[in-house]
């Protein structure tokens, strides 16, 4: 390949040049035709391009003499009048035309000519917009995130209609060559975070991209930690707002789901539904989802160790009830609720990788056999049973955390069972630690709380009316370090 | 907002508040340490007095502009004094840390597991603060803010609760043993506040008015202790004069609703305060070894000094008796002077000597 030139000077030779690339693959297509009089070849790969637009855009027109009656040369004719419509870009190398062919275009060499040229003309098999999947919301917007790069480009387009909304594309992957879009609005992002960011993405050195959650880690930088401080949204109306805050999205190929960047730890408890209920119920909802996320993580680990260490916390006929119904089962209380909440996840990650034809089986047969058929055979006491719904209750409320939490959950479990509330107490100063220490691209992931950031207050828990909202303008630029 | 690893004052000072706070909550009271319950509710008074004048070396340390650790003197005099100073500091990191974890222990072991054998959970703690420390001074003092609120949440609760039972009859007058044992007192309670020696090699690294931050520091803290004293021997009256540790006496006291008592999941919260405690003295203990040999602040360095943290801690954690016995010869006291005090004022005047004589020349 070093030894090839540019271009082939006769098209045909181009189009075996190229045909031994790909190996001779099954889908790749070569039309051999003649335009203006001398020997041209169209090369595309079958399935990636509309053959119907090939033949009426492209072939069709470039074939009929009289298009190129007025222009002095088929470049010229090609370039400027006879397919309008189209995207046209020409290209100089094999190399170009080996990429643009990938990424479903129809490169067209001409004989004798110096550049080739490549025509959009994707028409590849994708999913429309539909509903929101992971992100369901009341009164927010129905469309999602799909997985074509450029459709969800003109989603978010159709958001923030100005043209402070750029769209950089890089492609990541050394063989993939994955599109990836960065989105942001010139007026509002951090030049210096912007840079960090590019930097970052070019440095990923990823042979391929399975979904944009690979990028993840190259874009938090630092040690790992056990909240990511880098966010997800399949919704473009979140990624339209989280942009309207100086932040950056990035939109990958193949996945619905953008990357938000910089991500707080507040940003998880946010939906958008909030916005579109009284700054009360907004206050309300918002308390609530933190108080999910610290029952999914603590509840049981508490409730092991208010058992084992601490019973006087309990009023006594609470108490006397729950050792009354423990006593009966023939495990320890750290092991039944280790085992329980083992159960659980299986259950649940039965369910997501499940064929959804048998997910109501699996959901069924988890119900009976945990939640009755455990308890009637005395291996698991009621008590523990409850605590465990209200956790998974609980952790659904704030999914976007259930990685983080489920871990937590174990580790506050055995040191709750071993340690009492002392180890549980020593194991959240180290999330605590976590939470505070994390923070990409100069954004503590703990404002607006810590450091306390009092104007940014008016949309942390609390949710200020949309009169006193719509005055500010808000930014993570004030929450970067200087 | 604060540059990569800068701290705002307000943060400084809550970390401090913190790591001292637990230093009163796990003081262990005893004949010869016991202050008058009447000299308690006004200990706010020579606490603040005493203070300005045990800080003022420290301030005077950091220059006008707050822009100077102790090691910017020490360099000007010779390279053998700042590693000397580096190890000096280093190792009043390394006692305090090792002391205040065996205060903690006996308090877990005496009142809350009785007779426990706590050394896997003390190590458990030491390894953790590691890691706290690992994350630099920025990740410590922005976690102090929430347990510095939940602490003061726990004291509210304690406060509300058990308020319906204090007695002004409990209450004693001041100055039973005259003006100077109150000021004795007041410096005694100064002296617990050793963590502050970070202020010498921490300065640069804080925004904000370090001096201002000391005298609202000392008068907040002030304030606190004498309230809490004065909440204890209005609710627990001679009962709490008896007890080891007053305020756990307290927390057993409160009540609320269904809640039956509440005193292990508060005494829990101190658990955070422990640890940040531990983690401020490892990170500084690092920084001191940094400023003297220029060593890098890695995860070898602080392994290394939770060596001798943990050697401390178990030569000391025996029983409460022989720790009272250590504690009771003053040797906080004179660690507190000699790093607070009497090291930076013989820098300071050293260094000013050594500028004298240069301008002479």
């Amino acid at each position: 390949m070093t030894n090839e030139p540019d271009l082939y000077k006769k098209a045909e030779d181009n189009a075996d040049a190229l045909r031994k690339r790909f190996a001779d693959s099954f889908d790749f297509a070569c039309r051999l035709l003649e335009i203006g009089g001398k020997p041209a070849a169209a090369v595309y790969l079958d399935g990636m391009c509309d053959e119907m637009k090939i033949t009426e855009s492209v072939i069709k027109p470039l074939t009929d003499e009289r298009n190129f009656s007025l222009f002095q040369s088929r470049e010229q004719a090609i370039r400027h009048t006879a397919y309008k419509g189209l995207s046209i870009s020409e290209i100089g190398s094999l190399d170009a035309a080996a990429a643009a062919v990938t990424g479903g275009n129809l490169a067209l060499f001409l004989d004798g000519g110096k550049t080739a040229f490549s025509f959009s003309m994707q028409g590849f098999p994708k999913k429309n917009v539909s509903e929101p999947q992971a992100e369901m919301n009341e009164r927010g917007s129905g469309e999602s995130f799909c997985d074509n790069y450029k459709d969800n480009a003109a989603l978010l387009r159709r958001r923030l209609k100005t043209p402070a909304l750029a769209i950089e594309h890089t492609a990541i992957g050394r063989t993939s060559n994955t599109d990836v879009l960065i989105c942001y609005l010139t007026d509002r992002v951090d030049a210096a975070m912007l840079n960090k960011i590019r930097r970052r993405l070019q440095k990923t050195g990823l042979d391929t991209l399975p979904g944009s959650g690979c990028l993840k880690p190259f874009l938090s930088g630092g040690a790992p930690a056990l909240f990511s401080d880098t966010g997800f949204t399949e919704r473009p109306d979140m990624l339209a707002a989280k942009l309207s805050e100086g932040r950056v999205g990035i939109i990958t190929d193949g996945s619905p789901f953008a990357l938000i960047v910089p991500y707080l730890f507040i940003d998880y408890f946010h939906s958008l539904d909030d916005y579109m209920s009284s700054p009360v119920y907004a206050l309300f909802i918002r308390a609530l989802r933190l108080i999910c996320f610290l029952v999914s993580a603590a509840l049981p680990g508490m409730f092991v160790a208010t058992c084992n260490f601490h019973p006087e916390v309990l009023p006594p006929n609470i108490m006397l009830d729950i050792a009354a119904a423990e006593t009966k089962t023939p495990f320890s209380l750290m092991f039944e609720a280790l085992a329980i909440h083992l159960i659980y996840e299986i259950v649940r990650e039965a369910s997501l990788r499940m064929p959804v034809a048998v997910g109501s089986a699996v959901s069924i047969v988890g119900a009976l056999v945990v939640g009755d058929a455990a308890v009637t055979a005395g291996l698991i006491a009621a008590p523990m049973l409850m605590v465990v719904a209200l956790t998974a209750i609980s952790s659904a409320v704030v999914s976007k955390l259930h990685e983080s939490v489920a871990l937590i959950r174990f580790c506050m479990i055995i040191l709750g069972g071993l340690t009492g509330f002392f180890g549980i107490f020593a194991a959240a100063g180290l999330i605590l630690a976590d939470l505070c220490g994390a923070g990409a691209f100069g954004v503590p992931f703990s404002a607006p709380f810590s450091p306390w950031i009092g104007k940014e207050q008016s949309d942390a828990v609390w949710r200020g009316s949309w009169t006193k909202l719509a005055r500010r303008r808000q930014s993570v630029k004030e929450l970067i370090r200087r | 907002m604060t540059a990569r690893g800068r701290i705002s004052a307000f943060q400084f000072f809550c970390t401090v508040f913190v790591c001292r706070i637990i230093a009163l909550f796990t003081f262990i009271i005893t004949d010869k340490n016991a202050f008058p319950p009447g000299d308690r509710s006004v200990i706010f008074l020579p606490f603040l007095l005493t203070g300005l004048l045990a800080f003022l070396p420290a301030a005077l340390v950091t220059g006008k502009k707050e822009d100077r650790t102790i090691f910017t003197l020490t360099d000007r005099l010779h390279p053998a004094i700042s590693r000397g100073t580096g190890l000096l500091y280093a190792a009043g990191a390394i006692w305090s840390a090792g002391v205040s974890l065996v205060r903690f222990d006996l308090f877990m072991s005496t009142v809350m597991f009785s007779g426990a054998k706590l050394w896997g959970f003390i190590l458990f703690l030491i390894a953790a603060a590691v890691l706290i420390a690992l994350r630099g001074p920025e990740t410590i003092a922005r976690m102090s803010v929430p347990i510095l609120a939940l602490l003061a949440a726990s004291l509210l609760y304690v406060s509300v609760t058990t308020g319906k039972e204090f007695d002004a009859a409990n209450l004693e007058p001041p100055l039973r043993n005259g003006i100077l044992q109150l000021v004795k007192n007041g410096y005694s309670a100064v002296a617990r506040t050793s963590e502050m020696a970070a202020l010498l090699v921490m300065a640069p690294r804080i925004n904000g008015g370090v001096k201002k931050g000391i005298f609202f520091w000392l008068l907040t803290f002030g304030v606190t202790v004498s309230a809490v004293y004065t909440l204890i021997s209005g609710v627990t009256g001679a009962y709490g004069e008896r007890q080891m540790f007053q305020l756990y006496a307290l927390t057993v006291l409160s009540k609320l609703g269904v809640i039956e008592r509440l005193d292990a999941l508060i005494c829990a919260i101190w658990v955070l305060c422990s640890l940040t405690r531990l983690a401020v003295y490892i990170l500084t203990a690092g920084m001191f070894l940094n400023g003297g040999f220029h060593v890098s602040e890695n995860a070898k360095l602080y392994i290394g000094i939770c060596i001798p943290i943990a050697a401390v801690y178990f030569a000391l954690s025996g029983s409460v008796t022989s720790f009272s016995k250590v504690l009771a010869s003053g040797v906080n006291e004179y660690v507190f002077s000699g790093l607070l005090i009497a090291v930076p004022l013989a820098v300071l005047l050293a260094e000013r000597i050594g500028r004298k004589r240069k301008e002479i020349r």
